[in-house]
């Protein structure tokens, strides 16, 4: 039976179950995200405005403004945008769709992309390890539909979908490991996380290569795994330099630094995380069920715990389960990976349960290795365990969409009427009241950006402070004026990252721009930034009779070169490896 | 004939082909983020530092109710331990930025040390000329000291200053925000601000008659 076999990719009969489990996968994913969210006004509370806000700005910079999206004048009174971590552009799904589609139907059709991709790259990442069809099947949906995927891509933090490049990336790393060209795959991988913001992501991406790297060269006692790793993380830095180098510039700049003040989180949330069907109720203390669901049901469990006795074989893959459900438990006195990771560059973190990001990938692993073993093993002596697998997959599948499709309705609740953007309103900015700026569905910064306005006390997760003066604000004296009012200032065009202003001035004066000051800013005819009370400004004398400001910061610059060079030298190295293949063939 | 085929692959087995892209690739990507953390590094060091420190800010409630004058008991001990000790570490991780010194003098000005008090706000004077508070503080000192006519200077200087200039130059200090992140009303600040016009003005007067009352007038921050 062709459903119960291995698939060599590269028979006739591979790339046909590929292409029907492709199409299984689309199907899989409309069905599941169609209902709630192909009503295109349907939105959600919590973090939707935010993920928004930040795939609009974007969007309509380069749309609108035909403007490479670097600055965000939107926010706190200006921000880097392309500095920012959580900003989708220019490269992810979510940021193309926006493009194509707009910010809201955009981030939709992105996320029923990566979903599928996801359950693509779980399809090649289970054929890596020579797993029969319907166990390839069963761990891409577990992957795709589990209760942490699901939760967060419901409440407005769209770059959790990162984890859908998971499977992708471990599947070219471990065949990297033999074969060194496939390294590179593995980084564009990894560089697509960082790409498509994948802040909380990012890190347990590197924790998941960290561990799985010394796991595995322990396994096989090979050292020249480190040496990938090197190889795949300098890959990385060359493929995401401009914004890698900002980001960093950024976090320095702006640190968000999260105290450990995460609760001991009881053994019980296993229970609630992965196994109660009620994944609406806060059953933890202290935890709200967003931040610990990690729903997958019983079956997939029942199959992880199976493989434990592969432990031999399979104790990488296991161990690193084992690290994400402990370190789950926060600041338990068991658990000594959450203070540790907290420690170790993760600073910026908060919620333990988190971790079970970790733990739904890994399950969903473990779970089709172990179908693949257990069918394989039983079906001769036992002709009915074929049917049972079957029966299994299709009641997994059905049972995670029953209880997390109740999820996702349940949050994305909001009717919002979506008007277009209207970049013919002069910009100007607004402060909001406490209780209209941000918190469960009540945020504005998308409103105001709809009509070309910013929120100068917008919402950021960074500690960005604003300089800014509001248009409601008592200092407030306009967009761009000159400081002891010596002249007149008029505005010949603005866009998001560049803002030509017309000036008259009698005597030496400043102009200032109410933008937060950044050491970015270039002018054109060159001039001296001055740093205004935290405010952008440039003086000006009577010659001056234009002034452009753009926002070209150092490290995006540095960035761009380091990926050049580099890539010349990846380009090498690929000439060197090609050669060696063709060498090799001959000689054979 | 025979052929003698050099073997392909021992061509590309020198250290060289097969090691110098990759040498190439750790270096460019090494040096690049030693470069970009240098840059940002020399460049935001102090709003770096400040930021941090904001976070270990310590709860200036207490500050606020003797602001109001709510309270006659002056300031405990452990609070201003607290106050002196941040504002210290503001004005190390900011030298240029004159709130911490304007508040280092207000401090030693409420704890009756008018040397201290006058060198902290001559600092801040110094590096911002215009702004409300320290022209009234440093008003208030000389009044204190019975020099009126410095006194008087100061403080016409201080009252040709708007009060929406000196509401949003406060709202926009990293310092400042800190302190009024512990007020319970922003209503607060607009009445401490009139409070403190109010009081520039009195003293303004008494100091052109060159007279003094028994009243103490307290120097104030917001």
């Amino acid at each position: 039976m062709p459903i119960l076999c291995e698939l060599p990719e590269k028979t006739k009969r591979g790339r046909l179950f590929f292409l029907c489990a492709l199409g299984l996968f689309m199907a899989l994913a409309w069905l599941f995200y169609a209902p709630v969210d192909m009503d295109w006004k349907a939105y959600g509370a919590s973090d939707w405005d935010y993920s928004n806000f930040m795939h609009a700005v974007p969007a309509w910079s380069v749309r609108y403004f035909h403007q490479f999206p670097l600055w965000n004048p939107y926010l706190r009174g200006g921000c880097t945008l392309i500095g920012n971590p959580q900003n989708p552009a220019p490269l992810s799904v979510t940021f193309l769709m926006s493009l194509l589609a707009g910010p809201l139907a955009g981030v939709k059709l992105g996320n029923i992309l990566n979903a599928v991709a996801g359950m693509t790259g779980m399809y090649f990442l289970m054929g890596y390890f020579e797993t029969i069809w319907i166990a390839r099947i069963l761990a891409a949906v577990i992957l795709a539909f589990n209760g942490t995927v699901i939760y967060h891509s419901s409440q407005g933090h769209f770059m959790w979908m990162m984890t859908m490049y998971w499977p992708w990336m471990i599947f070219f790393f471990l065949k990297g490991l033999d074969k060194r060209r496939w390294i590179y795959l593995a980084a564009v991988m990894l560089s697509l996380q960082f790409w498509g913001a994948a802040t909380h992501v990012f890190a347990f991406t590197i924790s998941i290569l960290g561990l799985l790297t010394v796991f595995l060269a322990l396994r096989d006692k090979k050292a020249s795994y480190f040496l990938r790793l090197a190889e795949m993380i300098a890959a990385f830095v060359v493929f995401s330099a401009p914004r890698l180098f900002m980001v960093m510039e950024t976090l320095y700049r702006y640190p968000r630094v999260m105290g450990n003040t995460d609760a001991q989180v009881p053994w019980n949330v296993f229970y609630y995380a992965f196994l109660c069907q009620d994944q609406m109720h806060n059953h933890v203390p202290g935890l709200k069920v967003e931040e610990f669901s990690a729903y997958v049901g019983l079956i997939p469990c029942v199959l992880t715990a199976v493989l434990f006795f592969h432990w031999k074989k399979f104790w990488p893959y296991l161990g690193v389960l084992l690290f994400s459900l402990i370190m789950a438990l926060g600041n338990a006195p068991y658990s000594p990976f959450w203070p540790v990771f907290h420690t170790l560059g993760a600073g910026y973190f908060h919620f333990s349960t988190r971790a079970f990001l970790m733990s739904t990938f890994f399950i969903a692993v473990a779970s089709g290795l172990s179908l693949s073993y257990l069918v394989v093993r039983w079906r001769e002596k036992y002709p009915a365990v074929v049917l049972l697998s079957c029966l299994g997959v299709v009641f997994v599948v059905g049972n995670l969409f029953a209880v997390l499709s109740g999820t996702r309705q349940f949050k994305i609740t909001n009717a919002r009427q979506y008007e277009n953007f209207q970049p013919a309103i002069p910009f100007s900015q607004l402060d909001v009241t406490q209780q209209q700026e941000f918190r469960f569905g009540n945020s504005f910064m998308v409103d105001l950006l709809l009509r070309n306005m910013g929120t100068s006390n917008g919402y950021d997760g960074l500690p960005i402070p604003q300089h800014a003066h509001a248009r409601n604000s008592p200092g407030y004296k306009g967009e761009f004026y000159l400081q002891q009012g010596a002249g007149q200032v008029s505005l010949v065009s603005w866009a998001p990252n560049k803002w030509d202003v017309k000036l008259l001035v009698i005597r030496p004066d400043i102009l200032v721009v109410n933008q937060n000051f950044d050491v970015g800013f270039r002018t054109d005819p060159p001039k001296k930034l001055i740093n205004v009370g935290g405010l952008l400004g440039v003086e000006v004398t009577p010659q001056d009779s234009r002034i452009a400001f753009f926002y070209l910061p150092f490290n995006f610059m540095l960035g761009l070169w380091v990926s050049l060079l580099g890539l010349i030298a990846i380009a090498g190295d690929w000439v060197v490896l090609r050669s060696k293949r063709q060498g090799h063939r001959l000689n054979a | 004939m025979e052929l003698h085929l050099r073997p392909v692959y021992q061509k590309d087995q020198s250290v060289m082909t097969n090691w110098l892209p990759r040498v190439i690739l750790f270096i460019v990507a090494g040096a690049g983020c030693v470069g970009a953390l240098h840059y940002a590094t020399g460049h935001f060091k102090p709003e770096r530092q400040i930021i941090l420190l904001n976070r270990t800010r310590p709860d200036f409630h207490d500050l606020l109710h003797f602001e109001k004058q709510e309270t006659s008991e002056p300031l405990s001990r452990q609070s201003l331990k607290e106050y002196f000790d941040y504002f210290r570490l503001v004005t190390e991780a900011m030298p240029q930025n004159s709130d911490g010194k304007l508040m280092l003098g207000y401090l030693y000005q409420i704890t009756g040390q008018p040397l201290r008090a006058g060198a902290y706000l001559k600092e801040a004077h110094r590096l911002e000329e215009r702004f409300f508070f320290t022209e009234f503080n440093l008003g208030v000192l000389f009044y204190d000291q019975g020099q009126y006519a410095k006194s008087a200077e100061y403080l016409k200087q201080a009252l040709v200053i708007p009060p929406q200039e000196t509401l949003g130059r406060m709202m926009n200090s990293v310092v400042y925000r800190q302190i009024l992140a512990s007020s319970d009303d922003s209503a607060d600040l607009v009445a401490g601000l009139r409070q403190a016009y109010h009081d520039a003005y009195i003293i303004l007067e008494l100091d052109l008659q060159g007279a003094r009352v028994d009243t103490k007038i307290h120097a104030h921050i917001v």
